[in-house]
């Protein structure tokens, strides 16, 4: 084998190897400028102001607006908004989390007839697109006055999340072996306890998946809040900036600001975490 | 022991709260849904059962929705003939790439995790025709008179819009290929290199065939997440110019919410919930037929 290799056939490939890679890794590199280069160039415009964007757009030292910021936070309302997405997007999270848990729980670790049609029942929900419920929900909630009020946008937002996070939490549950609930029974644990003090800490790799890819899905939610939250106080921060638009529409560089606000802490966070974040978000997707 | 595993109270407990939100939500409103579609129902109408009128007005009379059905399906094979094998290229060329993976990766997955309202409103910002960049590019090169209105333009708008579609969702295609890639043992590689495979040899006749399970199922994603486009075109072209750019969704908003005829609006509901289901059944069958299996 040895012999053969060095006979030559392979060797000037392996030479050849780098100025392949040399090419690939520079169109990757010019692919990946037209992902960041108009980020930045968001970032940069949205601290200049209007005329100076308007005379040179590709400046790259502003002259330093942080009164854009200012504006769009307080005047625009993208504070307010900031804040109400905080609050949807944690609970909605937090919510989802407890119930798919317990669901998990009782599909994978109970024996009953119907676990497995109710399963079923959860992921035929993955091919549900959330238009084909609206008009009824705001029926409903607009009948129990629950409209502009967060819970109303809480209530999809776990709803549509449950398919996919019960299917990763009980795909995970199903791996612990049988013995745990029995040495813990022994022991006098209630199913209760069994659940909160072992199956829960134990699932926790896949309760921060489900919790990040819920986050990002809650967090950047727009149809739902169109619909649902139309009051200024309550809007959350894509609603807000659909908005902004119309509001200052002459005003670019503000407009500009505002997005900048929206994306920031997601970048922040992927920046510390896109490993992570890039496994939550695909992992459902593979594995369905 | 097993009386406590087959307990139906403790099952009840810890499945209702998840059960009733979802029934509740989910599946009790989709049966609502079609069961308005019947029914012609608006703020000024109050509810009446016309049987299939509003779907025959949709098929039949409709040019709206007979614009926004072809945008639709347009923007859905185009997604996937123009993702699919770009996300492919991108899977195998990192894959290749000994040093610099991670940023690769990283970068140009990163649109997927920001709101498609900001990625919507970044790129209009850039299609603008007065301080947008592709202008300002288009006339830094010398090109002035190929300068545009883009997404103010009924012919550009929707090319426009699938740039973007492509530029925020690609990267998210190209990390799955990316695992199946990495799936596949590099002794396969190894034997083919030293058999005389060219690169393309190998990628035809190792990759793709291993991949394929794979373009099945990214396929479906694609398909069935491009029926749902709202937020991008909401916000980059609100279906204009003169509906030029009209989706299912965005018309299911405005016949509902803007116009609010909750019947009509039920009907659009219905046939994008239908699509849905006969794009998955379809394309899971399609490639379902053969599947390659090695080792």
């Amino acid at each position: 084998m040895d012999l053969y290799m060095n006979k030559g056939r392979t060797l000037p490939k392996r030479k050849a190897r780098p100025i392949q890679e040399t090419i690939t890794v520079a169109v990757l590199s010019l692919v990946s400028l037209t992902y960041l280069y108009p980020l930045l160039w968001l970032i940069i415009n949205s601290l200049k102001t209007d005329t100076e964007m308007f005379i040179d757009p590709w400046s790259v030292i502003p002259s330093f607006q942080f009164d854009n910021y200012a504006t769009a936070w307080v005047s625009g309302k993208i504070g307010t908004s900031f804040f109400n997405s905080v609050m949807v997007s944690f609970t909605s999270v937090g919510v989802t989390i407890v119930v798919a848990s317990m669901a998990a729980f009782a599909l994978k670790r109970f024996k009953w007839k119907l676990s497995g049609f109710v399963m079923g029942l959860f992921l035929i929900g993955v091919m549900i697109p959330i238009h084909s419920t609206l008009i009824p929900l705001f029926m409903v909630f607009n009948k129990i006055g629950l409209l502009n009020k967060h819970i109303s946008l809480v209530l999809p937002y776990v709803a549509f999340a449950l398919p996919t996070s019960i299917f990763i939490l009980s795909g995970f549950m199903a791996t612990f072996p049988k013995e745990i609930e029995e040495a813990a029974v022994i022991d006098g644990c209630s199913m209760k306890g069994v659940f909160w003090r072992i199956i829960f800490p134990l699932s926790k790799s896949s309760i921060a998946t489900i919790s990040i890819f819920n986050f990002v899905t809650a967090w950047n939610e727009l149809m739902f809040a169109l619909i649902f939250m139309t009051s200024d106080s309550k809007m959350t921060l894509p609603v807000s900036l659909t908005r902004f638009k119309g509001q200052y529409s002459t005003s670019w560089t503000i407009q500009l600001a505002a997005v900048v606000i929206m994306v920031l802490p997601s970048l922040i966070a992927y920046f510390f975490l896109n490993d992570k974040i890039i496994k939550s978000l695909t992992i459902g997707a593979v594995k369905g | 022991m097993d009386s406590m595993i087959r307990n139906k109270k403790s099952i009840l407990l810890f499945l209702m709260p998840a059960l009733l939100i979802y029934l509740g939500i989910v599946a009790v409103p989709v049966f609502s849904t079609v069961y308005y579609s019947f029914h012609k129902w608006s703020l000024v109408d109050s509810r009446r059962f016309i049987g299939f009128n509003n779907f025959v007005q949709l098929f039949t009379i409709d040019k709206i929705f007979s614009t926004s059905l072809n945008n639709t399906l347009l923007l859905l094979v185009l997604s996937i003939v123009i993702q699919v094998p770009l996300a492919i290229f991108l899977a195998v060329a990192i894959s290749g790439v000994t040093r610099g993976k991670r940023y690769f990766k990283t970068v140009f997955f990163m649109p997927n995790i920001l709101a498609s309202v900001a990625v919507g409103l970044l790129w209009s910002f850039i299609y603008n025709a007065e301080f947008g960049l592709i202008n300002r590019l288009l006339i830094a090169v010398g090109l002035e008179n190929h300068t545009g209105l883009w997404l103010a333009d009924q012919k550009t708008v929707l090319g426009c819009i699938m740039v973007v579609i492509c530029w925020q969702f690609i990267g998210y295609h190209m990390i799955i290929y990316l695992a199946a890639i990495e799936n596949i043992p590099p002794s396969l590689m190894e034997m083919a290199t030293i058999d005389g495979a060219d690169s393309w040899q190998r990628f035809r006749n190792i990759t793709l065939p291993l991949i394929r399970p794979i373009i099945g199922i990214d396929t479906v994603l694609i398909a069935t997440g491009s029926l749902r486009y709202f937020d991008l075109i909401y916000v980059m072209s609100n279906g204009g110019p003169n509906h030029s750019s009209e989706v299912m969704a965005l018309y299911l908003y405005y016949k509902s919410f803007r116009d609010m005829q909750y019947g009509y609006g039920s009907a659009i509901a219905v046939v994008l919930l239908c699509m849905c289901l006969i794009v998955t059944v379809l394309l899971n069958r399609l490639f379902k037929s053969e599947e390659v299996q090695f080792y």
